[in-house]
C-alpha cells in the first residue's frame, strides 16, 4: 500500500514536470516557427489581409522613454484601439544606454518587438542586417497619412533607393538648459541675453561656467555629459564647433586626432580637471537639483525641466566656436521590425506618425513634419519653455543641425572609444596621447 | 525487490536529473560547440577549430589584462573575506546581550540584492558628492576618484564585495565554531595556553573543514564575479576592471561575438575546474579533522 502510494507520486510528480517541459517546448517550437515562416510570409500576407483583419493580434512596441512618455503613449494606444480594436499594443521600456544590444539579441532570437524606436546610430546596424520592413508602398500610397508633410531631410537616414525603412519623429536639436537663478544672482548676463546680442561664444560660456561654479556650495558651472558612459551625444558639439570631425566622409577612417579634436576635447578636460567648472567623472548631478549653471541635453529632456518648481530656468542655443554652433540633432524614429504581423505593425506605426499624433508627441519631441512643427500645437505644448526659447533655441537653430553620424559597427566603436576616454577620466594619459590612441584602435573598426 | 527499489530510486532523482539535462547540460553543450565556431550576428556561421582559443592566448592582449583582473581580484577578496568572516564569528560567537542584533547586521548585507548594494556603493564612493569623499572633506582631506582611478577602482570593489558577502562565511565559521567541544577550551586553559596557542592549535584545527568549504566557496564564488563589476564600473576606468565573467558578457552581448564569449566561458570552466582539482588534492594536507 505504501508503496504504491509512493510509486503513485513518484510518477505524478514526473508527468507533471513532463508535462510542463512540453507545454513549454511546444510554445516555443511554435514561436519558433512562426519567426521561420515570417520571411516567406511576409510577401504573401497581403491578400488575405480582410479575412485575418477580425483575429485579435498583439503587438509590442519598443521604446527608451521616461514615465510621461510612457504614459503618453498608453493614451495614443487606447486610441489606436478604438480604430482597431482587434489589435493589442504592448509597450516595452527599454534603457537607452541597453537599447541597441538589447534589440539585437532579442531580434536575432525572434522575440523582438514588432515596432519600434530606433535612434540615428542604431539605424546602419538594423538596416544592413535586414531586420527593418520597407514602409514605403504604405505611407505613400495612403493620401490620409500626408507623407510628403515629413521632412524630406529628415527621412535620409531611413530612405535607401526607393525603400523607406522608418518615420523620423523626434529631431531635437542639442541646447543648453540655464539655471536662471543662478545667473541672476551672479549678475551675469544669460545665455539668452547674450544671443540676442549676437555674443554667445565658447570664450562667454567658459566664462559664465567658471563664475557660475562654487564648490563650497556645491554647484558646478556646467554639465556637458548625461551619462559618464554616453560621450558621443555629449562631445559631438564641441567637437563640430571647433571644426573637428570624428569619421571621415567615407566612414572609413577615424579623423579626431588633429589640432582642432585636441582643442575640443582639451576645453573638456579643462573645464573637469583645471577650472573644477564641470562635475569631476563618476558625479551624478542632475539639472533639476539646481547645482548646474548650465547643462546642455536635447529638446527631449523638457520633459523633466517642465517638473523643477526651486527656480527659474530657460533654453538657449549652443554657444558658438570657430566653426558655427555644432549643433547636433538627436534623432528617433519608429520602424517595423522583422515581425509575424507586419499588416498591423504598419498601421500602428501610421496612427502614431500621422499629424494628429505628432501633435501629441510633441509636448516632448520636436517633430519631423512641417504642419506641427510650424503649429502652435508644438510652440504651446507647455508655459515652458516660451514659445520665443522655442523659437529661438530649437526652430532657428534646425537648419544648421546635424545628425550624428552612424556607423554599421558603432557598437564596438562606442565601447572602444568609452574605454579609451576613461585614461582622460583618470588623467593618466594626455589630450594628445588618448586622441593617438584612439585613431590607432578606432580605425580598424571602422573597416571590419 | 532489489529491481524496483533500483526503478524508486531511478524514479526519484528524475525530475532533478531531467531538468539538468534540460537546463544545463544542454546549454553547457551547446556552448562548447559554439566555442568553435565564429558566431556572430551579423555573419554567417562556420566551424573554425581551434581559432577562438588561439586568438584568446596569443592575439588578444585584454584577455591576458582581465585574467590578471580576475586574479588579482581573487587574491585580494579570498583573504580579506575569510580572514574578516573569522575575526568577526570569534568576536559574535559568545552569548552577549544583543548579539542577535549584531549577527543579524552583518548577515543582512548576503540577503540584500546585489544591484541594489552595488548600486549604493557606486554612490558612497563617488568622486566630489560621494559620502566618503564628503567624510574626508571634513577632516580636510581631498579624497580621490576612487572609481575613476586605474589603481583604486579594483580596491574598492574588492572591499564592497567582501562587505556584502563576509556574512555568509561568518555564519559557516560560527556554526563551526560552536561545534568545538567545550572540554578541549578547557584542557588548554588546564595546561596554561595562550589565548593565541588556543586559536591555532585548538580551535582552528577542529573547524578546518569549515574553513576548507568556505575558501572553495569564496574562491570559485571571486572568480565568476559580475554584477558588482557591471553595475560600479563597467570594466573601467580603461580596462582596470574587466573581469572573465564581464569580458564574456561584453564579447556575447554587446559586440555580438557570440562564439569567442563562449571560447572565453569555456576557458573560466577549465580553470575553474583545474583549481578544484588542485583543492581536493590537497585537502588531505590542510583539513586535519573531518567526520
Amino acid at each position: 500500500m505504501k508503496k504504491a502510494s509512493m510509486l503513485l507520486t513518484a510518477v505524478l510528480l514526473i508527468v507533471s514536470m513532463l508535462a510542463g517541459c512540453a507545454s513549454n517546448a511546444g510554445s516555443n517550437g511554435g514561436a519558433g516557427n512562426n519567426g521561420g515562416n515570417n520571411g516567406a510570409g511576409t510577401a504573401t500576407e497581403n491578400p488575405g489581409k480582410d479575412s485575418e483583419a477580425q483575429k485579435p493580434v498583439k503587438l509590442k512596441f519598443s521604446m527608451w522613454g521616461n514615465d510621461a512618455h510612457k504614459a503618453m503613449y498608453d493614451g495614443l494606444i487606447a486610441e489606436f484601439k478604438t480604430e482597431y480594436p482587434h489589435i493589442d499594443v504592448e509597450i516595452i521600456n527599454i534603457p537607452f544606454a541597453d537599447y541597441q544590444q538589447k534589440l539585437s539579441i532579442m531580434l536575432a532570437s525572434k522575440t523582438g518587438p514588432d515596432v519600434g524606436w530606433l535612434a540615428e546610430r542604431m539605424i546602419p546596424q538594423f538596416m544592413d542586417s535586414g531586420q527593418l520592413v520597407d514602409i514605403a508602398s504604405s505611407v505613400q500610397g495612403d493620401a490620409d497619412y500626408k507623407f510628403d508633410d515629413v521632412f524630406p531631410s529628415t527621412l535620409e537616414l531611413f530612405t535607401s533607393g526607393e525603400k523607406v525603412y522608418g518615420i523620423p519623429f523626434s529631431t531635437p536639436p542639442m541646447l543648453v538648459y540655464y539655471n536662471k537663478t543662478l545667473f541672476q544672482e551672479k549678475g551675469l548676463k544669460t545665455p539668452s541675453e547674450l544671443y540676442a546680442e549676437g555674443n554667445w561664444n565658447y570664450e562667454q560660456y567658459l566664462q559664465a561656467a567658471k563664475a557660475i561654479t562654487d564648490h563650497s556650495k556645491g554647484i558646478y558651472g556646467v554639465r556637458l555629459i548625461r551619462d559618464w558612459k554616453n560621450w558621443s551625444d555629449a562631445l559631438l558639439p564641441i567637437i563640430w564647433s571647433h571644426g573637428a570631425e570624428l569619421f571621415s566622409a567615407d566612414g572609413k577612417s577615424f579623423t579626431l586626432n588633429t589640432a582642432e579634436g585636441q582643442a575640443a576635447l582639451q576645453i573638456y578636460n579643462d573645464l573637469i580637471f583645471k577650472d573644477g567648472a564641470h562635475p569631476k567623472p563618476g558625479d551624478e548631478i542632475t539639472f533639476d537639483t539646481g547645482k548646474l549653471g548650465m547643462y546642455t541635453d536635447r529638446y527631449s529632456y523638457v520633459s523633466k525641466t517642465r517638473e523643477i518648481k526651486d527656480f527659474e530656468w530657460d533654453i538657449a542655443p549652443m554657444p558658438e566656436g570657430m566653426n558655427g554652433r555644432g549643433t547636433t540633432l538627436g534623432y528617433a524614429g519608429y520602424s517595423v521590425f522583422d515581425t509575424e504581423h507586419p499588416e498591423e505593425a504598419m498601421a500602428f506605426l501610421k496612427f502614431i506618425s500621422n499629424e494628429t499624433s505628432m501633435g501629441k508627441t510633441s509636448a516632448f519631441f520636436v517633430p519631423s513634419r512641417k504642419s506641427v512643427l510650424e503649429s502652435d500645437v508644438f510652440m504651446k505644448a507647455a508655459p515652458q519653455p516660451s514659445p520665443e526659447s522655442i523659437q529661438v533655441a530649437v526652430l532657428d537653430q534646425m537648419s544648421d543641425a546635424k545628425i550624428a553620424p552612424g556607423h554599421p559597427n558603432w557598437q564596438q566603436i562606442d565601447v572602444k572609444v568609452q574605454t579609451l576616454l576613461d585614461y582622460l577620466y583618470t588623467q593618466s594619459e594626455s589630450v594628445e596621447e588618448v586622441l593617438k590612441r584612439m585613431e590607432a584602435e578606432v580605425n580598424p573598426l571602422l573597416n571590419k | 525487490m532489489l529491481r524496483s527499489e533500483k526503478w524508486y530510486g531511478y524514479l526519484f532523482i528524475s525530475p532533478m536529473v531531467l531538468g539538468f539535462a534540460a537546463f544545463l547540460l544542454g546549454p553547457i553543450l551547446t556552448a562548447f560547440f559554439m566555442s568553435f565556431t565564429n558566431w556572430s550576428l551579423f555573419k554567417e556561421t562556420s566551424y573554425i577549430g581551434f581559432d577562438n582559443y588561439k586568438t584568446a592566448f596569443t592575439n588578444d592582449p585584454v584577455f591576458w589584462e582581465t585574467v590578471g583582473n580576475t586574479l588579482y581580484f581573487s587574491a585580494g577578496l579570498v583573504p580579506l573575506n575569510l580572514l574578516l568572516a573569522l575575526g568577526l564569528a570569534l568576536l559574535l560567537k559568545n552569548k552577549l546581550p544583543g548579539i542577535g542584533f549584531f549577527r543579524t547586521a552583518i548577515f543582512t548585507p548576503v540577503v540584500t540584492s546585489l544591484v541594489v548594494w552595488a548600486i549604493v556603493f557606486k554612490y558612497i564612493f563617488a568622486t566630489d558628492a560621494g559620502m566618503v569623499n564628503q567624510l574626508l572633506e571634513m577632516i580636510g582631506v581631498q579624497g580621490p576618484a576612487w572609481l575613476y582611478n586605474m589603481d583604486l577602482a579594483m580596491p574598492v570593489v574588492i572591499v564592497v564585495s567582501v562587505l556584502k558577502n563576509v556574512g555568509l562565511n561568518m555564519v559557516i565559521f560560527l556554526a563551526a565554531l560552536h561545534d568545538v567541544p567545550k572540554m578541549y577550551y578547557e584542557a588548554a586553559e588546564l595546561d596554561g595556553a595562550t589565548r593565541w596557542n588556543v586559536l591555532t592549535k585548538v580551535t582552528l584545527p577542529l573547524i578546518s573543514p569549515s574553513v576548507f568549504l568556505a575558501l572553495m566557496l569564496t574562491l570559485i564564488g571571486s572568480l565568476k564575479v559580475f554584477g558588482q563589476i557591471y553595475v560600479m564600473t563597467g570594466g573601467g576606468p580603461g580596462t582596470s576592471t574587466y573581469v572573465l565573467v564581464y569580458y564574456i558578457y561584453q564579447q556575447a552581448f554587446k559586440l555580438y561575438e557570440f562564439g569567442y564569449a563562449s571560447a572565453i566561458a569555456f576557458i573560466l570552466f577549465f580553470i575553474v575546474l583545474a583549481l578544484t582539482l588542485v583543492q581536493w588534492s590537497v585537502r588531505k594536507r590542510w583539513v586535519h579533522h573531518e567526520q
